[in-house]
């Protein structure tokens, strides 16, 4: 479902973020990304969606191989690739109902569609009484599960999540990696970046470690 | 069918977000298409100037100046007598300083000690044919007719209005070249006006923009509802223009405005329909142009491919 084959990322003249990075996650597999801040945790991920090119190597996700993505196909990609980031991303003015179905309104899809599905996902996270608040309205951790339901709501075949806890406290935490999890039982390929040790514990997944943009431990 | 009434929806969404922007940008389009329906509606009147002139015009022969007053009734007789002639109307030196004197009331101290050797004798000629269309070649072969006389007759010369005529049209073809580049012009500052408005608007979305880039949106979904945006500013400004330019117009005075030997019928005329019809949906199309160039730029850099 992902594969990395030798990639380097290098930005500007710097150190690369990431070198010589070869990786290997099956369909339906659940791993974590750690490492120090500065690793190239957010590269890896932002590679996977292709909104980063590597310098070097190949990356195939979801059956595209990214390093010969025409710009145009992009959005194909990205329809098969959910993601979901600390700083959660939602549209302010809109409803959590509307945040939702955003994702698949901009994709054509037709209303009488759109509604029954956000509703299901919605209640899914654990949001369907809340479908109508306003984003600012909501908890730090509904606001994450309302960023993780636009992620879920197109049934992608991976979901990227960058420090998704990084603003949440530990049970908050918690709730919100079960979603992941709950995701990953049915079917969808999952990466996450955190460096929550504790929690990466208590899921107790696949991790692997990079340090200045090298894979430096892989096990689980 | 649903997209195109979320891409609306979508268009209303953003032009709601920025009354002030909109009506800027809109006002900004009016005045500048403006001077340009200013620039049509004289062309309009131009031409129908050169039209009336072609139809009403008549024939007027100049007799030499040795003629005796006896001969003009016998020599109009001809004239009257000649194929395409309704009538004539015969006046000898005198009448026509009168005519002279008649047609500048206001002037007569100018035309104090003119004596009747200024003007020669004329025969003003009616043509019978009155049908807009033929009458300008009726005109030409009476003209002709009338010159081919005057080898064996007192007639000197014939004014058919050709002059006059000529040095309109050379008049309509510099406005014609005006407007054109006039046109350019709106069409570039119209372009410039909507593409800047709508970079403004796609940067007051940019949350937005981005999640629908994040979340797979094709570019056309981006595009299509600033498309929408673009053509309503610019249709929205042609009809603002057209509506200014009518009531401009309306509140000129009527009388007086055109030359009075050209002879105004019913004061100014307005643009065609067609016309407003067609600049409504010719600004609607650069809405949709400059709408393209923003998002464009919009989006490459962007996504920075
Ligand atoms: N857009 C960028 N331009 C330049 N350098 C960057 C950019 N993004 C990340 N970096 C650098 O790449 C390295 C890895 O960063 P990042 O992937 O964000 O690490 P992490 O997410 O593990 O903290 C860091 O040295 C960072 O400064
Ligand atoms: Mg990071």
């Amino acid at each position: 479902m992902i594969r990395l084959f030798h990639v380097t990322k290098r930005y500007g003249r710097d150190e690369p973020a990431l070198s010589d990075v070869s990786l290997r996650l099956d369909k339906g597999e659940f791993a974590f990304v750690t490492g120090p801040s500065g690793a190239g945790k957010s590269t890896l991920l932002k590679l996977l969606f292709a909104a980063e090119r590597p310098t070097d190597g190949r990356i195939l996700v979801a059956g595209h191989d990214l390093s010969r993505l025409r710009a145009s196909s992009v959005p194909i990609l990205r329809r098969n690739v959910g993601v979901v980031f600390q700083d959660f991303r939602l549209l302010p003015r809109r409803s959590v109902f509307d945040n939702v179905a955003f994702a698949l309104e901009v994709l054509g899809q037709p209303r009488s569609r759109i509604r029954p599905r956000v509703e299901q996902v919605l209640r899914q996270v654990g949001l369907g009484h809340k479908m109508d608040a306003l984003p600012l309205r909501l908890s730090g951790g509904e606001q994450q599960r309302v960023a993780i339901a636009r992620a879920l709501v197109g049934e992608p075949a991976v979901v990227l999540a960058d420090e998704p806890t990084g603003n949440l406290d530990a049970a908050l935490s918690r709730d919100i990696m079960d979603l992941f999890t709950d995701a990953h039982i049915r079917g969808t390929t999952v990466l996450v970046a955190t460096h929550d040790v504790q929690l990466m514990r208590a899921v107790g997944k696949r991790i692997i470690r990079l340090e200045r943009g090298r894979v430096v431990e892989d096990h689980g | 069918m649903h997209r195109l009434v979320w891409f609306a929806a979508q268009a209303a969404r953003s032009i709601g977000a920025s009354p002030v922007v909109q009506v800027v940008a809109v006002s900004t389009i009016a005045v500048a298409l403006m001077v340009l329906g200013a620039v049509g509606v004289g062309l309009v009147n131009l031409d129908g100037l050169i039209d009336r002139w072609r139809a009403d015009a008549d024939l007027v022969v100049f007799l030499r100046p040795n003629t005796p007053d006896s001969e003009l009734p016998t020599l109009a007789a001809r004239i009257e007598a000649l194929d395409g002639v309704a009538a004539t109307r015969a006046l000898d030196r005198d009448a026509a300083l009168a005519d002279l004197r008649a047609a500048f009331p206001d002037d007569a101290p100018l035309l104090d000690g003119l004596d009747r050797t200024l003007l020669p004798a004329v025969i003003e000629v009616r043509l019978a044919e009155r049908d807009r269309e033929t009458r300008d070649a009726a005109r030409q072969r009476v003209a002709e007719a009338l010159r081919a006389m005057a080898a064996f007759s007192a007639v000197d010369a014939v004014d058919d209005g050709e002059d006059l005529i000529a040095r309109l049209q050379d008049l309509r073809t510099g406005a014609r070249a005006g407007g054109a580049v006039l046109a350019a012009l709106a069409v570039l500052a119209v372009i410039f006006i909507i593409s800047n408005t709508i970079r403004l608007t796609l940067y007051a979305r940019r949350d937005e923009l981005e999640i629908m880039q994040l979340v797979g949106a094709s570019d056309f979904f981006v595009r299509a509802p600033c498309y929408i945006e673009g053509a309503f500013q610019g249709a929205a400004g042609a009809l603002l223009a057209t509506g200014g330019l009518w009531l401009m117009i309306r509140a000129l005075p009527q009388e007086g405005l055109l030359p009075v030997p050209l002879g105004a019928e019913a004061g100014l005329r307005f643009l065609p329909v067609e016309a407003v019809v067609l600049g409504t949906l010719g600004a609607a199309l650069v809405g949709v142009l400059a709408s393209h160039l923003a998002t464009g730029r919009f989006i490459r850099r962007d996504d920075e491919r």
